[in-house]
This record gives structure tokens, C-alpha cells and sequence, in this order.
């Protein structure tokens, strides 16, 4: 009896000695000595960036739509919320779809994208880069569409062959501004979501082309 | 030999499959006992109702997937007897949606049809009589057509006073090479060809004045017992005299066939019309249709629509709003501004 609980209790001190410098908890106490969010919260995808921009920031991804319009990407409550991918998308998707908020009055993480209803502000920041896994993807803007908020088009994730083009076409078409790149149905697309506040209840989305 | 004979089974067999797919019944969809329907009607000076106001309310609590939005008041129209054969009448439909549910419109659900008719004999009484109507349902005995002293008939019998009951026709059409009434129809096609020099094969083939005119003269009380010309009425009554429309439609004598029951069902003429007027309804909101209209052609009723049965029935059912966008790869957006 008394070898059994030697034994017992020699694993135990064996094994927590094990677990306290196991590869994770060494991952995590490296990265709380660092800058780098990503190392620390596993929700968080990758960076966008706008070129020329204010815009750099981190995007998250979880089970649901909902979380990251009041939590950062520290997961802390915030109610400017994070820049996070829809649920829906996995990163090899053709399309991607990206949320943020907007603010009238404060700041907000995709603020910086109501200046893109401005032509000349868009002829200078037409470059969107996503950095995915060390991979920087580099996105050019082919559409600005400003949308009721009753209008779901833009949500559009499900693809049945020429549906694709469709949509694509759909995208441009409805542009608030022309553009003059030509885009077809090999084309990897991302769409960003924000709010728009003129007109009232609307959307500004905002789409662009892999190059 | 036997190869021969196994061909020709295995043809009969894929054949009679075939058919059954074609003749395929038709599925109406009834209003649940939840939604709350309320009737107004509204009469002209001489007490006859011109328009029907209803009022359909979608319950607080209701959070089912699905509603079926199908007037009952369609179903009792003719049942009572209440109208008479050359009415236009106009319905306004308003859905209140006092539930928490947004709910869209599903696609290609808008149904006009004819009623199905045993909803209205209660005690069961109806036999089938082998006549079928275009929905692929049985014509019962309960809605027969009146059988008519027509320009056939009188020819036959010369003019003279005549009865148009079976054994009366059954003796001058076995006379003339017929086996009966049961060819009453085939001595029709022969009589009108042969009056209008026409090589038609159905009744159904002939011009509307000739098909007018089977189906007029004087009547007795005898229901036709023809399953043809059962058919063949039926056909007549939903393809020319009763006609639906929408608030675009102008209903009139020279419209009713484009609005017939008959084309609504098969052509699903206003699906593309009705899914752009009536999209979606959100929680706490109301929605409404204008000017719905049912008409009965003047022109063309005949006797042997004295008393005739005929019902409409209109359905269509709204979605969970979030079972239509997921069904089109779509989602609500997130609410994206502070």
C-alpha cells in the first residue's frame, strides 16, 4: 500500500513539474514580454492595412458575429469593438467578408473608411494589404457601395457557379464611385462592412480585388 | 418472342411511371388555427358585397419557421352562395405581424388555384366519377355541370321537344352509330367539325364560341354524366370565366382568360409581380396587399353553370427571415456603427 502511494504521488510532482514548462505556457509567458497580439490571443487572424493610412490594425475571427462589436482584440469588453472576419469565412475563401465599427462623434477601428466616399482620397489609398501567416496579400479597391441597411447582398457567401460572377458584377455595378479596373470570376475579393451615417441606416462597403 | 414481349413490358412499365410523375396531386397549404383572421365586408346600395377587407395577425408568441398565409374566406365565397355569377369583387389584405420574427416572402409560394373540393361536403357524401381536373384531382359528383339542349342537341332530336336524360340519349346516339352517352363528347367533336368544317381531335381544340355553344341552351335537371364533357366544362369554367388579379390587373371580359383560375395555376403568372410587392415583414410591422380582385366572365357563363360549384384558393407562406438569407448564402450584417 504504502509503495502504491509513493509511487502516486512521485507521478503527481513528475507530471506538474512537466505541465508548469510545457510549450504553451513558455509561448505565453514569451509573448506577454512582447508587442505582438497575435501570439497572445489565437481569435486574432491577422493585420489590415491601408496603405498610406491610419489604418493598421489586427483582425480577430470567431464563432458568431456578434462578440467583437464590444470586445477588443485583447478580448476585453470595448465597445468600439475589434476588426474581425465574419464566422462564416474560412481564410482560403474567394471572398472574405470584414466587420467594424464607425463612429459619428468618437473613434472607431474603421472610421478611417468613410473618407473613401471622397474620390480624391480614394485615387491615393486604392491598395488594401491583408498579412495572413506571415503573408502579406495585397488587395486593390474596385467598389464603394453605400447600402440600406434592409439590403443584405453584400452578407453573400454561398456561390453556385456563375452566381460568383454575378455577385462580382453586382459589387461593381453598384459602386458609389466608377472604377475603372476590370474584375471576373477568378478574382479573390474582400468586403469591408462599416456604418454609414449619410445618408441615415446605411452601410459603407467597401470591395476589393486580390492583385 | 419472349425479348419482344419483355421490350414491350419494360416500355409499358417506364410509361405508366412516366405518367404517375406527370399526374403528380397538388399540395394546398392551410392557414394554422394561431394566426387570427378577421373579415369585413363591404356592400354596395343593393346589398351586395364589392369588397372584402381581411385581416390576418401573425400572434405575439408565434415563432414557428414558417407562416401560411390562406384566407379562409376564399373557401365560403361560392360554399353560401353568397355572390352572384357575374361578380367583380375587390379583397384588401392586410397582415399584422405582432410577433418578435422578421419574415420574408418565400419564393415561388404564391398559390391560385381551385379549391379542393371534399373541404366542402361535410357528411362525405361525394363519390369521385372518374373525371379529372387539371390540378390532377378528382372531379367529384357534388360539382357537375348542368347538360344542355345545345345546337348538337337540338339538331339531333330535329327541334322537337326532347328530354336530355341518359336513356333518351342513349337511344338517338346508338341510332346515329354511337355506343351512348358515353360519346356524347365524340358525337360534339363530330357535330361542330362537321357545322364549322374543322378537323379538330378534343374538344378542348375548338375555338371559344364553339365551346360556348356545347355549353348552352335551355336546362332540365340533368347533370352531365360524360366524364369529357365533365372535363371539359371544368376546363372551360377555370381556363375563360374565373379570374384573379392584382391591383395592376384590369379584370374584364376580355381579360379573364389571361387571369383565369386554370393559368394562375399552371403558368404561375403573377409569382414574378407578387414577390416584388410583397417582399418581406418585420417584427411589430404591418404589410399589405391592395386590390385583389375575383371576377366571373358575363360573356361566356352559360347554363350549365347554373348553381355550379367553384371555389378559388390563394396561398402563399412567409419564411424566418434568417432561413431565407441562409438559403441564399446570406446573414443579417452585424450592426456595425457606435
Amino acid at each position: 500500500m504504502k509503495k502504491i502511494i509513493f509511487i502516486f504521488l512521485f507521478t503527481t510532482i513528475i507530471l506538474s513539474y512537466y505541465l508548469e514548462i510545457s510549450g504553451e505556457d513558455i509561448t505565453v509567458l514569451e509573448a506577454s514580454n512582447t508587442n505582438d497580439l497575435s501570439l497572445k490571443n489565437t481569435n486574432i487572424i491577422g493585420k489590415i492595412e491601408i496603405e498610406n493610412s491610419n489604418l493598421n490594425d489586427y483582425i480577430c475571427q470567431t464563432t458568431n458575429n456578434e462578440y467583437y462589436l464590444n470586445h477588443n482584440c485583447k478580448d476585453e469588453n470595448d465597445k468600439k469593438g475589434a476588426i474581425y472576419l465574419d464566422y462564416r469565412n474560412k481564410i482560403e475563401d474567394k471572398k472574405l467578408i470584414i466587420y467594424g465599427h464607425n463612429s459619428k462623434n468618437g473613434d472607431a477601428p474603421l472610421k478611417e473608411l468613410t473618407n473613401f466616399l471622397d474620390q480624391n482620397y480614394l485615387n491615393s489609398h486604392k491598395n488594401i494589404n491583408l498579412t495572413i501567416k506571415d503573408n502579406v496579400l495585397k488587395y486593390e479597391i474596385f467598389s464603394i457601395m453605400v447600402v440600406s441597411k434592409d439590403n443584405y447582398e453584400h452578407t453573400k457567401l454561398v456561390f453556385y457557379e456563375e452566381d460568383y460572377l454575378k455577385h462580382l458584377n453586382y459589387l461593381k455595378a453598384n459602386s458609389y464611385i466608377d472604377l475603372n479596373n476590370e474584375i471576373d470570376e477568378t478574382d479573390k475579393i474582400i468586403t469591408i462592412q462599416t456604418c454609414n451615417y449619410e445618408p441615415a441606416d446605411t452601410y459603407l462597403v467597401i470591395s476589393a480585388k486580390r492583385c | 418472342m419472349k425479348k419482344i414481349f419483355l421490350i414491350i413490358l419494360t416500355f409499358l412499365l417506364f410509361t405508366s411511371v412516366h405518367a404517375k410523375e406527370n399526374n403528380q396531386k397538388i399540395i394546398r397549404n392551410y392557414q394554422s388555427d394561431e394566426l387570427l383572421e378577421e373579415v369585413f365586408e363591404l356592400k354596395d346600395e343593393h346589398g351586395k358585397i364589392k369588397t372584402i377587407n381581411i385581416k390576418i395577425a401573425i400572434p405575439e408568441d408565434y415563432n414557428k419557421d414558417q407562416v401560411i398565409i390562406s384566407p379562409s374566406i376564399f373557401k365560403t365565397l361560392n360554399h353560401f352562395k353568397r355572390f352572384d355569377k357575374d361578380t367583380h369583387i375587390n379583397f384588401n389584405l392586410e397582415i399584422i405581424n405582432n410577433s418578435s420574427i422578421n419574415y420574408f416572402y418565400k419564393k415561388d409560394s404564391l398559390l391560385i388555384t381551385t379549391e379542393d373540393l371534399k373541404l366542402f361536403d361535410s357528411n362525405n357524401n361525394y363519390k369521385t366519377t372518374g373525371a379529372k381536373s387539371f390540378t390532377g384531382e378528382d372531379i367529384l359528383n357534388i360539382y357537375l355541370p348542368y347538360r344542355t339542349k345545345n345546337s348538337a342537341l337540338n339538331s339531333l332530336y330535329q327541334n322537337q321537344n326532347y328530354k336530355i336524360d341518359n336513356n333518351s340519349l342513349n337511344n338517338v346516339l346508338t341510332k346515329q352509330g354511337y355506343l351512348g352517352v358515353s360519346e356524347l363528347d365524340k358525337f360534339y367533336l363530330d357535330f361542330y367539325n362537321t357545322k364549322y368544317n374543322l378537323e379538330e381531335k378534343f374538344l378542348d381544340d375548338f375555338p371559344l364560341f364553339i365551346k360556348k355553344e356545347i355549353l348552352e341552351g335551355e336546362i332540365s335537371d340533368i347533370k352531365e354524366s360524360n366524364n369529357n364533357l365533365i372535363e371539359f366544362a371544368y376546363n372551360y369554367f377555370y381556363s375563360n370565366i374565373y379570374a384573379f388579379g392584382f391591383s395592376e390587373d384590369v379584370l374584364s371580359d376580355n381579360t379573364s382568360k389571361k387571369l383565369s383560375i386554370k393559368n394562375h395555376y399552371l403558368n404561375k403568372i403573377k409569382e414574378e409581380y407578387f414577390k416584388n410587392i410583397f417582399k418581406k415583414i418585420d417584427s411589430n410591422t404591418t404589410n399589405s396587399i391592395q386590390n385583389m380582385q375575383l371576377y366571373t366572365n358575363k360573356t361566356l357563363m352559360t347554363n350549365a353553370f347554373k348553381d355550379y360549384n367553384y371555389y378559388a384558393h390563394l396561398e402563399f407562406i412567409l419564411e424566418k427571415e434568417e432561413n431565407v438569407l441562409k438559403e441564399q448564402g446570406m446573414i443579417i450584417p452585424p450592426d456595425t456603427g457606435i
